[in-house]
């Protein structure tokens, strides 16, 4: 069996996306070089994040200004969202994203997304996610995205263009399994 | 439900005169095939994650089967789905029609107070023409998939199910972009254009109060809808507003989870020839108590297909539109012509039940049957049967041309047709030159000379005739030794190129075969059954296979691949209502092989047997489209002109693709016929080859007169002339004209 971290990491960034391994403890700088290296001057924090204040504290510390979650729209964005993933899978370099309807917006109204993912919830196959998405409290989330790299369109001759109406960029922050 | 799609004839003529279009398209293919090909292989390499058989052969026999088991259970899968979806708080509604759906969201806008819908690509509105009836409502519907969007604009149908907008140029796109902002826009940067919709569009999503989507799948299992898509707009769509609408064809029906990843795997690879699309979102009722969730199904045609067997496979369609990615026809007109609404092969059949027989009748008449579309649906669908079930229907709704159904009365009768080829023989005298002739043709046509009928047709001499095996030679140990074959003519190859049949005798002969040619024999049928006229297709079949029965023979071999396609593959379908002639229809298929399969798989030709030393130019090998995408043998004759011959081949890029001659197509269309056989030439011309080899009379008189038309010091040659100047071993013949 190949090893799941190494073939997520690698398909998901053959697909666009970026991934950085970290441990719980280096999330707060990791995320914040990354705002910073993107330019970002406002972040949004879904619910469902992990360390949800501590974070938020710490990126107001390191200059970020914390935009409300809730006040999020297509016309009122923040540069950046940070969400929560249910689950990674290795053969597509896809997180399954089940955020609530106003967690979402993190994801929506933003130019760059960062999503939580932990290891240990990397699923092999294709089959594995949706095996866990049937088996969610008997029923599948209302609403799920399997999420596969940054917004693209080839609308236009066939020219690859990156960032059209969703997230222009997606940085997968890969929590280490033992912890 | 008004169309607001111009007639057939004005379409084709637009695509014609739009030579852009045609360029456009070419590298659009060639660009799409390779990334196609890079996915799938890329896929191979992940078979160590437990991915069950990561291929496109094993996941199109799963996905077909989940179609299959949707389409034929369909009233209880959707029953199950819509309790399932009622339970989770969707409201789903059966439209009793096409009118009925557009009603249904038209009043649901107008109870609701909408003035502003943000759409996501569903190419079931663009089937209901939504936008039109909303737009009549006083409700301002946008399209906010980046193509959807040009196209909206540009107030065009799309042309691609996938890429609506791939005929525009980004110069039309930055044109449009800019009439609509009313400031500057690129006409080359395709990421400012792409971030002119962005900042546009974003309005539309923040101050829509209905979102419009389709879905890829309805999960029957759980009542949940599978929607895909690229830029994000489906989740935006279909995320914020109030509510939210889904228009599908219940065709798209799932029946379990389990079907699911099979359908995620080939759509993203078989659509944009991506590994996986951007987002997969389920949804499974409102995702909050203040929203709502609308399932529009439709049907509008869907029932009928599905209880008619002659078009129930169609069904099954994803809409990735690998269909269309892959059609040389497609390639030179596009979708606005090579379809109506839906396009690609697809559309080809599916618009007769959707939009009518008479909005199909035009578009049909395009296709070339190369199959090649067969060879890359992911749901396996027979696209070029089924178009041919809708010529034949467009036949006899609306009755064939005057020229065609006299052609098809004379061709159909051996003795009327050996006196009009003689009188034609008589007629041609004074426009003779070499083996073509110089005829005053129609500006149309003059790409192509036609070829000159022979003096002697290959009955003369070998009708009726038996040939003795060689005793010995070069091939006479062959795996046919001391086999019987039954050579079958060919009425083409009979009357004007006669020496292809007497060298491919010959080659039988001296691979140790008895060789009789059966007498009775004219044509197989095959020029009715593409002119959709399947009741004279099937008496002709009738008298080739009494013929053919009629000598004993172990195998039926001819040159001309078409026709033993004809007869392997056609007949038995053709006769399939015929209790009497269906089985022995199946009986000679079991023993008819075009020429090239018999030599590679009964022959065994050995390695090194006909390679003589003597100068030749280098070859080339084009290969008959069927040859490739139906009976799958395009390797084996480059194989064996290099292997047994020790030839110097080189490959022909895009050799399986048609060379346009498609039958009558290219004398229907001989505009679009010339510009397929022009991208033939140019890749031969690529090779710098002096001797193009084909393995089909069809392919060969048409390349041929291609190339006399342009003048080419080309030799045309079919691959039986070859091995037989081999065997021969005269000095010098090959290579020089």
């Amino acid at each position: 069996m190949v090893e799941l971290t190494t073939a997520f990491e690698a398909q998901a960034g053959r697909i666009g996306a970026t991934v950085h391994r970290a441990a719980r403890a280096d999330v707060l700088p990791l995320a914040t070089r990354i705002l910073l290296e993107a330019r970002c001057r406002t972040v949004a924090v879904a619910d469902g994040v992990p360390q949800r204040p501590a974070l938020i504290q710490g990126l107001g510390e390191a200059g970020l200004s914390v935009a409300a979650t809730a006040g999020l729209w297509p016309t009122r964005r923040a540069d950046a969202g940070i969400s929560v993933a249910m689950l990674g899978v290795a053969e597509t370099g896809s997180v399954l994203l089940a955020s609530t309807a106003d967690d979402r917006r993190v994801e929506l109204c933003v130019d760059v997304h960062l999503v939580w993912l932990e290891a240990a919830t990397l699923v092999p196959t294709l089959d594995g996610a949706v095996a866990v998405l049937r088996r969610v409290s008997g029923r599948p989330p209302a609403y799920a995205t399997l999420v596969s790299g940054p917004s693209r369109s080839a609308d236009i001759e066939r020219q690859l263009t990156i960032g059209v109406h969703g997230p222009r960029a997606l940085h997968i922050l890969l929590m280490a399994a033992s912890e | 439900m008004t169309s607001p799609i111009a007639p057939f004839p004005e379409r084709y003529r637009k695509a014609l005169a739009d030579r852009q279009l045609g360029r456009n398209l070419l590298n659009f293919q060639r660009a799409w095939g390779a990334a196609r090909r890079a996915t799938f292989e890329h896929w191979e390499t992940q078979a160590g994650l437990g991915v069950p058989d990561p291929s496109f052969a094993a996941h199109r026999a799963r996905l077909t089967d989940a179609k299959r088991r949707a389409i034929r259970d369909r009233v209880t899968l959707f029953a199950r789905f819509k309790e399932a979806a009622e339970a989770a708080g969707a409201t789903v509604y059966e439209s009793t029609s096409a009118a009925d759906a557009v009603r249904y969201v038209v009043d649901l806008c107008r109870r609701r107070g909408v003035s502003l819908v943000a759409k996501g690509k569903t190419m079931v509105s663009e089937e209901l023409f939504l936008n039109h009836a909303l737009e009549a409502a006083g409700v301002a519907a946008v399209e906010t998939d980046l193509g959807e969007w040009i196209i909206q604009l540009a107030r065009e149908t799309p042309s691609h199910m996938v890429m609506p907008a791939i005929h525009k140029s980004r110069q039309q796109v930055g044109g449009l972009f800019e009439a609509h902002v009313g400031r500057p826009v690129s006409r080359e940067d395709i990421a400012e254009m792409a971030g002119v919709a962005r900042g546009e569009l974003r309005r539309v999503f923040a101050e829509a109060q209905i979102g419009i989507t389709g879905a890829n799948a309805l999960i029957a299992e759980t009542g949940t809808i599978m929607l895909v898509t690229n830029e994000g707009n489906g989740r935006l769509t279909s995320s914020l507003p109030p509510v939210h609408v889904v228009l599908v064809g219940w065709e798209k029906l799932l029946p379990t989870w389990d079907d699911v990843a099979a359908q995620v795997r080939l759509l993203a690879r078989s659509g944009t020839a991506q590994d996986i699309s951007v987002y997969t979102t389920f949804i499974t009722g409102p995702d909050r108590a203040d929203r709502e969730l609308h399932i529009v199904i439709v049907d509008n045609g869907r029932s009928e297909m599905a209880a008619d067997p002659a078009f129930a496979d169609a069904l099954r369609c994803i809409r990735c539109a690998a269909c269309a990615d892959v059609c040389p026809p497609y390639q030179v007109v596009g979708g606005h012509a090579f379809g109506f609404v839906y396009s690609g092969a697809i559309g080809l059949v599916n618009t007769s039940f959707h939009h009518g027989l008479e909005a199909a009748a035009g578009p049909q008449s395009l296709c070339v049957s190369c199959n090649a579309c067969a060879t890359v649906c992911p749901v396996d669908i027979p696209l070029p049967r089924l178009i041919l079930n809708v010529r034949h229907q467009v036949g006899e709704r609306f009755g064939l041309p005057w020229r065609k159904r006299w052609a098809l009365a004379v061709w159909s009768r051996p003795r009327l047709f050996a006196a009009a080829l003689g009188l034609g023989r008589w007629l041609q005298t004074p426009f003779v030159r070499g083996r073509q002739l110089r005829l005053p043709l129609p500006e149309a046509f003059r790409w192509r000379t036609a070829p000159a009928l022979a003096r002697r047709p290959a009955r003369a001499t070998l009708l009726g005739r038996e040939f003795a095996p060689a005793a010995d030679g070069p091939l006479a140990g062959s795996g046919a030794r001391g086999l019987t074959v039954a050579y079958f003519l060919q009425c083409v190859t009979d009357r004007f190129a006669p020496e292809q049949a007497a060298a491919a005798v010959r080659v039988l002969a001296a691979c140790g075969a008895r060789v009789v040619v059966p007498r009775g024999q004219h044509c197989c049928g095959l020029p009715a059954l593409d002119a959709g006229d399947r009741g004279v297709a099937a008496a002709m079949a009738r008298q080739t296979i009494a013929a053919l029965e009629a000598v004993r023979a172990d195998w039926i071999v001819t040159a001309a691949a078409s026709c033993a396609i004809a007869v392997g593959h056609d007949y038995a379908e053709l006769l399939r209502d015929n209790g009497a002639w269906r089985p022995r229809a199946e009986a000679l298929a079991a023993r008819t092989l075009d020429l090239v399969t018999f030599l590679d798989r009964v022959a065994k030709l050995p390695a090194g047997a006909l390679a003589r030393s003597r100068a030749t130019g280098p070859l080339t090998y084009h290969s008959f489209c069927q040859s490739a995408n139906v009976l799958g043998i395009a390797e084996i004759a480059p194989r064996l002109l290099r292997a047994v011959c020790g030839f110097e081949v080189r490959d022909l890029p895009e050799a399986a693709v048609c060379c346009g001659f498609g039958g009558s197509t290219s004398l229907d269309h001989p505009e679009m016929a010339r510009e397929i056989a022009a991208r033939k030439l140019d890749n031969v011309a690529r090779t710098e080859a002096t001797v193009l080899v084909t393995d089909n009379p069809g392919c060969l008189l048409h390349l041929r007169g291609a190339a006399d038309a342009r003048g080419l010091q080309l030799r045309v040659a079919h691959i039986a002339e070859i091995l037989a100047e081999q065997l021969a071993a005269g000095p010098g013949t090959l290579g020089s004209r």
